[in-house]
């Protein structure tokens, strides 16, 4: 520098000085800190921005999840089928049952009042 | 060269001074400065990857700061000399104007702000920053020999103008 100024005349060392750096408002370096941490967040990747708990699981894994759930649907729907099939037949025999039993009734009450002498219509 | 917060603060603390008094001399006005140097150094902490030393990341902030206050300047086609009051008010409070007459120091700033862009960028490079004038030429993608020219006609030009009220500074 004392070179340089050797070799500067004085207009230049006066304009040298004149031209010192400056600090910049306080409000610079806060304005720059807080966007440094907006920018650090936007580039982090977006697992690690949102619904971080989601996303801890590896890729492979998560696929597996997702087939897993997929199955768990699927099942339930089709259980839900057989369910109601299920209970259908059991209705079915309940009503052939209580037919059977309600015509061997009315067989007996028709034998009992034809005992008796009179006669049921068919 | 990987970039995180508490680095990109050293880099701020580092380079803000000059990074905002290159802007402050280009464009002539602390609110256009603020924004320029803010730009500057977000696109630093943008390009991070890009930047390999010390040396590299000075170069680079000083030719992003120039082009960006330049097309700030640009932007706004207006000479920066009406700003000059808000600008003196800004730094003659500061104590580094004690070897120097502050009423000489702020005709420096004013007349060099009056000079045509390229002249005052390649005097506040070569003032300011204490580049010599292949640096200049190499940070602003230009001929030495066009550096050479505007800094003499830089310096020609404030001379002359400060020859009518500052004649015991210009032999």
């Amino acid at each position: 520098m004392k070179e340089r100024n050797d070799e500067m005349n004085e207009f230049e060392q006066a304009l040298t000085r004149a031209l010192r750096p400056v600090n910049p408002p306080e409000r610079v370096a806060r304005f720059l800190a807080l966007a440094a941490e907006v920018e650090a967040e936007r580039n982090l990747p977006r697992r690690e921005r949102a619904h971080r708990w989601a996303w801890f699981v590896p890729r492979p894994q998560r696929w597996a999840a997702g087939g897993v759930a997929a199955a768990l649907v699927v099942g339930s729907l089709a259980g839900e089928q057989l369910h109601r099939r299920h209970q259908q037949e059991l209705a079915d025999r309940q009503f052939d049952t209580a037919v059977r039993v309600t015509g061997h009734a009315l067989d007996q009450t028709r034998a009992q009042l034809l005992r008796s002498g009179i006669q049921l219509p068919e | 060269m990987a970039m995180d917060g508490t680095e990109f603060r050293r880099l701020v603390e580092t380079h803000q001074r000059m990074v905002y008094s290159l802007a402050l001399r280009v464009t002539g006005e602390t609110g256009v400065a603020e924004e320029v140097a803010q730009d500057a150094f977000l696109a630093l902490f943008r390009s991070a990857d890009k930047l390999e030393s010390e040396d590299h990341i000075r170069f680079w902030l000083r030719r992003v700061t120039v082009h960006r206050a330049t097309d700030a300047i640009r932007r706004r086609s207006r000479q920066p000399e009406s700003a000059a009051e808000e600008w003196m008010e800004e730094q003659h409070g500061e104590e580094n104007t004690e070897a120097l007459n502050a009423a000489v120091i702020a005709l420096l700033e004013e007349l060099l702000r009056a000079l045509p862009e390229a002249m005052r960028v390649a005097i506040v490079l070569r003032y300011q920053e204490e580049m010599s004038p292949p640096e200049i030429a190499e940070l602003l993608g230009q001929p030495i020999a066009t550096v050479k020219s505007n800094l003499q006609r830089g310096l020609q030009l404030l001379r002359r103008k400060a020859a009518i009220t500052m004649k015991e500074y210009v032999r």
